[in-house]
């Protein structure tokens, strides 16, 4: 313990400018989180996660680069150290200059919002663990096995080179009604923490740099294929309960609807196939949600297309088929309803693969994944100010400006704990008129970095277009009378998830192009 | 107190160090000794478990030298020209970062190192010139009265005054430690050691106290009554047997004077006079070396 304390106090020692500077930065930081009552960050704060993360990975790797571990002419070597000390007072020096600093900014930032921070203990101390396994461990064990500072920074550089073409760089429009992959996540953070581990271990017990570095290459290689190509179903086979029956999709007969709300929405010039289909939810629940589906199409001809997911984690991955479903109800109605049942399921075809199927009798079958859910308590607040809703979190009404100067009422939720999806609600009780949006349906132009992982609040909104004119035109019944403001009431219904499935389809023989929409 | 056996330490394309088998005894100042790139550091480097062996092992105050572990390393005192001190440090605080790991630390010996070498506390390591930091080193690895001092080329590239002043006070200050000391410069060594090993492309070629190798090495030079050409078959513990005029003078590995006078005589005819002259540890190594590179060419 004495010698714990004395290496740790010698690295305060020596790093205390830097560790000030970390400091300095998560200050700014968490000031600008406190104040910050929107969805998406300033470019300010979205750099500021990435620079403070990166700060971070230094000063760890600083902090062990004080005793290196790899060659043979460093002084500590010969020194009485006892391994077990030694990366006692890392990890003392990491918790201290890293993770305290941490937690205390994210209690200030929840107690200058208005939540009670002892009431969220648990999770505040989840964050560090996980911000810990992601993060700093794999840090420390990067720094193991570099021979000095420089090496780290080229390591990190080219780790995060990759992280960020995995992970398809900073995307202008943040998609962020995508669905994140928690098992992908999961399964990546717990296979770099314990290589990461398993690296400190080697190298601060034994000293074997070699099997050190081909245990972090093989992590690394095992980590990039994960990321990119772990199968959304995957996720769903691990947490699908079957306990309330399996919902059903088959073909609907009719094929002569009108499809052109539908297409509004596909948008796109590739040859698209739309089939209308009828959908059973199972015993377990009538509301659900389809995250993804699996399309596989076999020809007669022998020609095979499975359907792929687009994702911003396989940049180079060349698509022939996008497979999803829609709703003609959602599509087509301004006042969207949102729990209506897909009756569509739309095939995007790449040219080249439309010219070889197009003609020849094909087998469609797959899978779709089922989020199904409940609707909870609804919260009511009023036209402008804020209050709790169960379930959910803190939410404040406010007007706001648009991009173009526009009006807009701006529904602002967040909380420490995860947003559900929850679908809003205008009611105007005078008028007997309302209008419905779910939370999250906006895109907001981002020039930056946009994420905010080192935030302890998890924040969603929407926004209703505002009107000075009372009269409901065509066109324009999406529009809210300002006027309405003072009398309408917000309700927020959460969503809330009650189990996962996967259902089988199998549609038989069809000609595809009979189900062509014409562009 | 340090045993080898069989020490061989092979990187991709050679063979660094091939079956070195020594014994260190114990109080003894062992010099390893031999030209750039013998294996010297190599073997001190396993020695003090900084890098494993290929084949072989080493054992070091009664353990293998790969689980050297805090304990032993307390009683080692280790001072490299290759060693990275933390130059960030002022001298005080160095000495005082590094007193805590030593249980045996005596802070008047401390103080006395410092006094006797001039160390100036208030200055960063990395302000000090050479001199200074191996001081600094030495003054650290000194103070706790080690059992085992190795040492890896600590004085090369130093002024003789300064070599000498920490050659004087390492066996000063710890009168009982066993010292390893690894050199190329042999001045250096002649003052210190008592046993010597002398390596060569990775192989040693003898280990043995410095008083023998002293008695066993000879200048030899012989007068002739009249020039003649060298005669064939001369021992081959002469080394390089030179001719000039009358004069044959070579190096006698294994001098003992009765033996060799007679072999002399045996050798030559007409020897007018014979001189044999006792060689510094320097001259015996040139002697080696130079008698190395006539046999490779």
């Amino acid at each position: 313990m004495r010698l714990i304390l004395h290496t740790l106090q010698k690295d305060f020692r020596r790093l205390w400018p830097a560790a000030a500077i970390t400091w300095v930065m998560l200050g700014a930081l968490a000031r600008a989180d406190r104040w910050r009552a929107d969805w998406l960050a300033s470019s300010m704060e979205g750099w500021m996660n990435l620079l403070l993360t990166m700060a971070w990975v230094m000063l760890a790797a600083l902090a062990v680069l004080e005793e290196p571990l790899v060659g043979d002419g460093h002084f500590w070597t010969t020194r009485p150290y006892r391994w077990p000390e030694l990366l006692m007072a890392k990890l003392a020096f990491v918790v201290l200059a890293i993770h305290f600093p941490s937690l205390l900014a994210d209690v200030f930032v929840l107690a200058a919002r208005g939540f009670w921070p002892a009431d969220y203990l648990g999770l505040l101390f989840w964050k560090q663990i996980l911000f810990f396994a992601a993060v700093t461990l794999p840090s420390i064990a990067l720094a193991c096995l570099v021979r000095n500072f420089t090496h780290f920074v080229i390591a990190v550089f080219a780790i995060a080179a990759g992280i960020a073409i995995l992970n398809g760089g900073f995307q202008s429009f943040p998609d962020f009604q995508r669905q994140e992959s928690e098992l992908r996540h999961a399964a990546i953070r717990v296979l770099l923490a314990t290589a990461a581990l398993a690296v400190i271990w080697t190298q601060y017990a034994r000293r074997r740099v070699i099997p050190a570095r081909v245990m972090a290459i093989a992590a690394m290689l095992a980590a990039a294929p994960l990321s990119a190509w772990l199968p959304a179903r995957a996720e769903y086979v691990a947490i699908s309960r079957e306990s309330g029956g399996i919902p059903r999709i088959s073909l609907r007969n009719s094929s002569t609807e009108d499809t052109s709300a539908v297409l509004g929405r596909l948008g796109g010039t590739q040859p698209v196939a739309l089939l209308p289909i009828a959908i059973v939810p199972g015993a377990a629940g009538k509301l659900f949600r389809i995250p993804f589906v699996e399309v596989e199409i076999d020809a007669q001809n022998g020609t095979r297309f499975r359907s792929k997911i687009p994702s911003p984690n396989r940049p180079f991955e060349r698509i022939d088929l996008v497979a999803d479903t829609f709703s003609t109800a959602q599509a087509r109605s301004s006042q969207q309803e949102f729990y209506s049942p897909p009756d569509w399921l739309a095939l995007r075809f790449s040219v080249p693969a439309w010219e070889r199927l197009k003609n020849v009798r094909v087998r469609i079958h797959g899978i779709a994944a089922f989020d199904l859910y409940r609707r909870g308590a609804a919260g009511v607040l009023p036209g402008q100010g804020n209050g709790d809703v169960p379930d959910f979190g803190h939410c404040t009404v406010m007007t706001a400006e648009g991009r173009y100067f526009e009006e807009m009422l701006k529904v602002y939720c967040e909380s420490p704990r995860g947003l559900p999806a929850a679908s809003i609600t205008l009611r105007h009780e005078p008028s007997s008129r309302e209008w419905r949006i779910r939370l999250n349906s906006s895109v907001t132009y981002s020039p930056g970095p946009h994420a905010t992982w080192l935030s302890p609040l998890h924040r969603g909104q929407s926004f209703f277009h505002l009107t000075n004119s009372v009269e409901s035109m065509a066109g324009s019944q999406w529009l809210v009378p300002i006027s309405y403001l003072s009398s309408a009431r917000i309700e927020i219904t959460p969503e809330i998830v009650t189990g996962h499935t996967l259902a089988g389809f199998d549609f038989g023989e069809v000609t595809l192009a009979s189900w062509l929409v014409p562009r | 107190m340090i045993r080898t056996d069989r020490l061989t330490k092979r990187y991709r394309h050679n063979e660094a160090l091939h079956d070195l088998t020594l014994e260190v005894p114990p109080g003894s100042v062992f010099a390893l000794v031999g030209p750039n790139g013998a294996g010297k550091s190599t073997a001190i480097k396993i020695i003090m478990n900084l890098i494993r062996p290929s084949v072989g092992r080493a054992e070091v105050l009664g353990i293998d030298s790969t689980r050297l572990g805090a304990v032993e390393l307390a009683q080692i005192g280790y001072v490299s020209e290759n060693q990275r001190l933390p130059e960030w440090m002022r001298v005080d605080y160095f000495l005082e970062y590094c007193r805590a790991f030593y249980p045996s630390w005596d802070n008047g010996l401390a103080e006395e190192l410092v006094r006797h070498y001039h160390l100036p506390l208030d200055r960063r390591l990395s302000a000090l010139s050479r001199g200074m930091k191996v001081k600094a080193a030495l003054a650290v690895s000194l103070a706790y009265r080690p059992r085992l001092i190795v040492l890896d080329e600590p004085f090369s590239g130093l002024d003789v005054l300064v070599r000498e002043q920490l050659i004087e006070s390492i066996v000063d200050c710890t009168p009982e430690a066993t010292v390893l000391i690894a050199s190329h410069d042999l001045t250096e060594i002649e003052s210190l050691a008592t046993h010597v090993a002398y390596l060569n492309e990775g192989r040693l070629e003898f280990v043995e106290e410095m008083e023998v190798l002293s008695a066993r090495f000879r200048e030899i030079e012989i007068t002739l009554d009249s020039p003649s050409g060298l005669p064939s078959g001369l021992p081959a513990a002469w080394l390089d047997p030179e001719l000039s005029g009358v004069v044959v003078r070579f190096t006698d590995t294994h001098y003992e004077p009765v033996r060799s006078r007679d072999e002399v005589a045996r050798r030559f005819a007409g020897v007018r006079e014979i001189q044999s002259r006792e060689m510094s540890f320097r001259s015996i190594f040139l002697a080696l070396a130079k008698s190395r590179r006539t046999q490779c060419a």
